[in-house]
């Protein structure tokens, strides 16, 4: 089964994309071998999902799906400006998609569209903060992203004022990326490595919304990385990279970091964004 | 008894009232999730220091992949490529 192709402006690709409950179970291929992937999320209610993928002319556009009607309906294409579009996620009501394009000075910078299709508008940062992977909280009143300069997570309000630092003030101790806020809005989950050891693995950790009380999750040691984590109904998430198979897989686990689960032990790479 | 009454249905209304009010802000979370399958046999070996090596913006490292036919781990970009426009 599956979309193939996933949409005609789709340039061909041998991606597949994957739908599944987090613990595993119920595995569907909704786009098969359907395009080249950059990421693809799901709405915090799961009735919408948002990719970005490669168009016939070679730049990252975002597409949003309607869920519940896979097989009847091409998905909506959101942008077409000729650059490339990265890392869209959808606000909690599935109105809005936050992502991020590159100015000319290679800064990044945070857009919103219309789910429904409409106009780009920036969000207003300052040139200091290249903005990675925004994504909003679930009461969709605010927007964490990690700054690309510093490799620390930043919270701001949707019209980009109000920024505070959640994690890695200053930037000098860790890589802190893929920031996640639980469904409650209380805690804030990413991964980090050391920069003063950059061969040191990657590992998820938790901490309240505010920063405080930083907890790692995973030891990964050295046999691989797990990064990329996700908050997902009462788990989360995560991708973990084997150095040994040098395969990623979907994980997940308890909020306190017990239980952890491969859901995709496969020979196949899989991840939420490439 | 009759004060008791009313007192008691104004009151059920004020409770309703601000149980609504709630709901209206309520979405249940998912307990699905999307993922990408890469093709087999077309294993990216994707870690932060492969990360760091091509930089974060990794289309051009990937069209470089697709375009040599060969591991990305096997031929990192020397430097963080510069955006497309």
């Amino acid at each position: 089964m599956g979309l193939q192709p996933y949409a005609y402006t789709i340039a061909n690709g041998t991606d597949s994309i994957v739908v599944m409950k987090d613990d595993g179970t119920g595995q569907t291929v909704v786009a098969n071998q359907a395009g080249y992937f950059y990421s693809v999320q799901l709405s915090l209610d799961g009735k919408k999902g948002v990719v970005s993928a490669e168009d016939e002319n070679g730049y990252l556009q975002i597409f949003v799906a309607n869920m519940a009607n896979l097989q009847n309906g091409n998905p909506l294409q959101l942008t077409t400006d000729a650059t490339d579009h990265y890392v869209p996620q959808l606000s909690p009501d599935d109105n809005t998609v936050v992502f991020v394009k590159y100015d000319s000075a290679g800064i990044g910078r945070a857009y919103t569209v219309p789910a429904g299709g409409g106009t780009q508008t920036m969000i207003s940062t300052p040139d200091t903060i290249d903005v990675w992977t925004p994504s909003y909280t679930p009461d969709g009143k605010k927007i964490v992203y990690e700054d690309d300069n510093l490799d620390c997570i930043n919270m701001m309000n949707l019209d980009g004022t109000g920024m505070t630092t959640l994690t890695n003030a200053g930037g000098t101790e860790y890589f802190d990326e893929f920031p996640s806020v639980s469904p409650d809005g209380t805690k804030l989950v990413f991964s980090r490595y050391g920069k003063a050891t950059p061969t040191t693995s990657e590992d998820v950790y938790i901490a309240n919304i505010d920063g405080s009380n930083v907890t790692q999750l995973t030891n990964s040691g050295t046999a691989g990385e797990a990064w990329h984590p996700m908050f997902v109904n009462n788990k989360i998430v995560f991708v973990y990279y084997s150095f040994a198979t040098s395969d990623n897989d979907i994980y997940n686990m308890n909020f306190d970091g017990s239980a952890a689960k491969d859901l995709t032990n496969n020979s196949q790479d899989e991840y939420f964004q490439y | 008894m009759r004060k008791a009454l009313l007192l008691t249905f104004l009151l059920f209304l004020a409770a309703a009232w601000v149980g609504c009010g709630e709901s209206t802000h309520t979405v249940t979370p998912t307990s699905q999730v999307a993922f990408i399958r890469a093709a087999s046999g077309g294993a990216l070996a994707y870690n932060h220091q492969s990360r760091e090596l091509r930089g974060l913006r990794a289309l051009p490292a990937r069209k470089a992949h697709r375009a040599w036919g060969c591991n990305l781990m096997l031929t990192p970009l020397p430097m963080e490529p510069t955006p497309l426009s």
